[in-house]
């Protein structure tokens, strides 16, 4: 069943957030499945429309408004309406949500909070800010509105106000564990401050509680211990059910997963930096784990039938993970049995002919399509292969400009290619939706102490191995 | 037991849908020139594939994260400038070219990106014909790194050297950071007797002629093999490529 959207989907009143968004829950309800017809009408850059107005001078990161002389120019942030800062796909339609091309960084900022803007861009912008401004940055700013807004009495700035602060929630709510530092928290809490002595109790609490909510969640995702003893004597992995024991994989894959927040993709896309990233990271390496523990234990046993054997059961365990759409482990395990120093090894007809048919998903042509097609023709709960995320990541950053080109937009280079970001959003928000579903597995210990802790031979060393097995022919040149 | 049937029938589509023949044309011009690489005889490459419009060379970009390998795959593909660059479209990594006066494509693995997942390398690597090593001239490790990437390579393919690899330095146009020496550079791909280029993404420069230069060697592979097919053009080309060993200072 999917939902479209149309305007009445994404008119959500933003203080819906406030009051029905559970806390540390960093999704909304919706789903955008027609965001890849909307994203196509991006794409066209053929037609856009140019900001009536133009910032005048670069935004200096002010904490709270300064006392102004009456007439003063007003800064962007303090605009009730940005849309005319704004670069529009040329139409003279209302604004819908891939109609935003571009725009001065503090323009894109507050049209986020505004209720002419949409819940799509809005999850677009709070999924991507990250490309072109700092969370810290971002939370000064928009307390910097939230508080120039409350000033007034006016109905229409108290909107603004109720609206920015809705999305400072959103923000707080998702920050990463890297991000939460000393000057971030005095930020938020210098705002607290400003709501209770403002007589706003209620917000202020509110705000408080999400914030220390965040950062008693933040911490990173680690296995929880495994208990070697639970394993009966000379049990090995043989002794379960391919069935169950893809089961327990998954499991653990899917803690993993879920720990990973979409910003970790984005700064891995960019600049590959593991510090930031250490929920991806520890995805990534129990990927490459589990590969190299499969080509171990096929390898290992010194008689061929008992490697025969490891290579039948992992190719069946193997087929449960497909059937089970945990597309993480499935490569896991074929990138071994399909590895140089398994696959070149003598096997059996069942396993060198089903091995050949699942390979097929790796197949690299068409930028993966055999593989892409397989993943959208899974039904959830599934949890992809992340790597080729981080590929498609990669391209779209460096295939893509961060500000649009001088040339098309007047001379300005001030104005950041939100295009970009729409497509950023569009690979992110497949993860996010992936992220909520779960299995319903329970988990066994026991099985888990057959993984070994998943301990395993180097890649030169499960080589060496393989060459004693079979000694390598020499080449003739 | 429902969800299993539905994946069964999905499965079903699936083996059906690879099976079934438009799809197929695709896949089986790619299968033969995969044949014509592996057969060392290769004559059957020369009668099966007489067009060489539909000669595809396969040829796969290694190295560390942030040498600039996207940037150079990208610079390759779209010379002229690109508004929007969406990855996930089916042909982003395919094109059109003229080699030599023959018109034949290119097919272009960079898993940029994908680098850490170094478990899932191998088998990447299997189906390149031929490689381009890419590091950044401004960054030690990953100089250090080529080495490991061509001994996988090798292993890959049965140590067998002859494998056109060419070594690029990238980000030419940061010469003020170098700390790989051309000649350092130029000393590993003697060692490998493989060219090395010098590249910048950023101004392209040198970009056409490393994947010119790669494809030319997979074609002379491919077809060179054969030696009573060989055509003038390839022994013409033989001849050039002596002179060719020598470098690219930009």
């Amino acid at each position: 069943m999917t939902l479209r959207i149309d305007s009445s989907t994404f008119d959500v009143p933003f203080e819906w957030y406030i009051y029905h968004l559970p806390p540390g829950i960093s999704t909304t309800q919706s789903d955008f499945s027609n965001l890849a017809e909307l994203l196509q009408s991006c794409a066209d850059l053929s037609r856009i429309r140019l900001p009536k107005k133009f910032q005048d001078y670069e935004q200096k990161a002010i904490t709270y408004p300064e006392r102004k002389y009456i007439g003063a120019p007003k800064s962007v942030l303090e605009c009730l309406d940005v849309t005319d800062y704004l670069v529009l796909k040329d139409r003279e339609a209302a604004i819908r949500p891939s109609e935003i091309r571009g725009g001065p960084i503090d323009a894109l900022i507050v049209f986020a909070t505004q209720a002419s803007g949409s819940l799509l861009y809005q999850e677009a912008f709070l999924s991507t800010y990250r490309t072109f401004t700092s969370s810290h940055d971002l939370l000064q700013k928009l307390t910097h509105r939230y508080v120039y807004m409350a000033l007034s009495s006016e109905p229409a700035s108290q909107k603004a106000a109720r609206l920015t602060f809705s999305v400072i929630v959103r923000v707080v709510d998702e920050l990463c564990t890297v991000e939460i530092n000393k000057e971030l928290v005095a930020i938020v809490t210098n705002f607290v401050y400003r709501l209770i002595r403002d007589g706003n109790f209620q917000l202020a609490r509110l705000l408080r509680t999400r914030l220390i909510e965040r950062i008693e969640s933040s911490a990173v995702v680690r296995q929880p211990t495994v208990y070697m003893d639970r394993l009966k004597k000379g049990e090995t992995l043989l002794d379960f059910r391919s069935a169950t024991i893809a089961q327990q994989l998954t499991l653990l894959d899917q803690r993993l997963f879920q720990a990973i927040e979409p910003a970790e993709l984005l700064w891995w896309a960019e600049a590959q930096d593991e510090k930031r990233c250490p929920n991806l990271v520890a995805f990534t390496e129990q990927f490459n784990k589990m590969s190299y523990w499969v080509r171990t234990v096929v390898l290992t046993p010194k008689e061929h039938k008992e490697r025969e054997r490891y290579m039948n059961k992992f190719v069946k365990i193997m087929k449960q993970l497909r059937r089970l759409g945990n597309f993480n482990a499935y490569l896991a395990i074929l990138s071994a049995l399909d590895s140089g120093p398994v696959r070149r090894l003598e096997w059996g007809k069942m396993a060198t002919e089903q091995l050949k048919e699942h390979a097929v998903i790796m197949d690299s042509s068409g930028s993966f399509k055999i593989y892409r097609t397989a993943l959208v023709e899974t039904a959830p709960p599934c949890i992809p292969y992340v790597g080729l995320v981080l590929q498609d990541l990669t391209f779209v950053h460096v295939g893509n400009v961060n500000y649009l080109h001088a040339e098309a937009v007047k001379g300005r280079t001030d104005l950041l290619n939100f295009g970009k970001r729409w497509q950023q959003f569009a690979i992110l928000d497949s993860i996010r939706k992936l992220k909520r579903w779960n299995y319903s597995f329970t988990r066994d210990d026991r099985i888990i102490a057959a993984f070994k802790c998943f301990t395993s031979l180097t890649e030169d060393e499960t080589w060496e191995l393989s060459e004693m097995i079979k000694p390598r022919q020499r080449r003739n040149p | 037991m429902r969800r299993f049937w539905s994946w069964l029938k999905i499965n079903v589509f699936w083996v059906f849908d690879l099976c079934c023949p438009s799809e197929k044309s695709d896949l089986n011009s790619k299968d033969t020139d995969v044949e014509s690489t592996m057969s060392a005889g290769g004559k059957k490459s020369t009668t099966a594939t007489p067009n060489a419009a539909s000669l595809v060379h396969k040829v796969i970009m290694v190295g560390s994260g942030g040498v600039g390998k996207s940037a150079l795959t990208l610079q390759f593909m779209y010379d002229e400038f690109v508004e929007e660059y969406e990855p996930t479209k089916a042909d982003s990594y395919r094109k059109k070219v003229v080699l030599d006066g023959e018109e034949c494509s290119i097919d272009i693995l960079d898993t940029a990106g994908q680098e850490d997942y170094s478990a899932i390398r191998d088998n990447y690597y299997r189906s390149g014909e031929g490689f381009i090593c890419v590091f950044s001239i401004t960054d030690a490790d990953s100089f250090d790194a080529t080495n490991e990437f061509r001994e996988q390579i090798l292993r890959v393919k049965n140590n067998d050297t002859s494998v056109p690899i060419v070594l690029v330095g990238n980000k030419g146009d940061l010469a003020d950071s170098r700390v790989i020496s051309l000649a350092q550079a130029q000393a590993r791909a003697e060692q490998w007797n493989a060219h090395y280029v010098e590249t910048s993404a950023k101004t392209h420069n040198n970009v056409d002629r490393v994947f010119y230069d790669l494809m030319r060697e997979i074609k002379r592979r491919k077809v060179g093999f054969v030696p009573s097919n060989s055509t003038n053009p390839e022994r013409g080309e033989k001849k050039k490529k002596g002179l060719k060993k020598a470098c690219t200072i930009i």
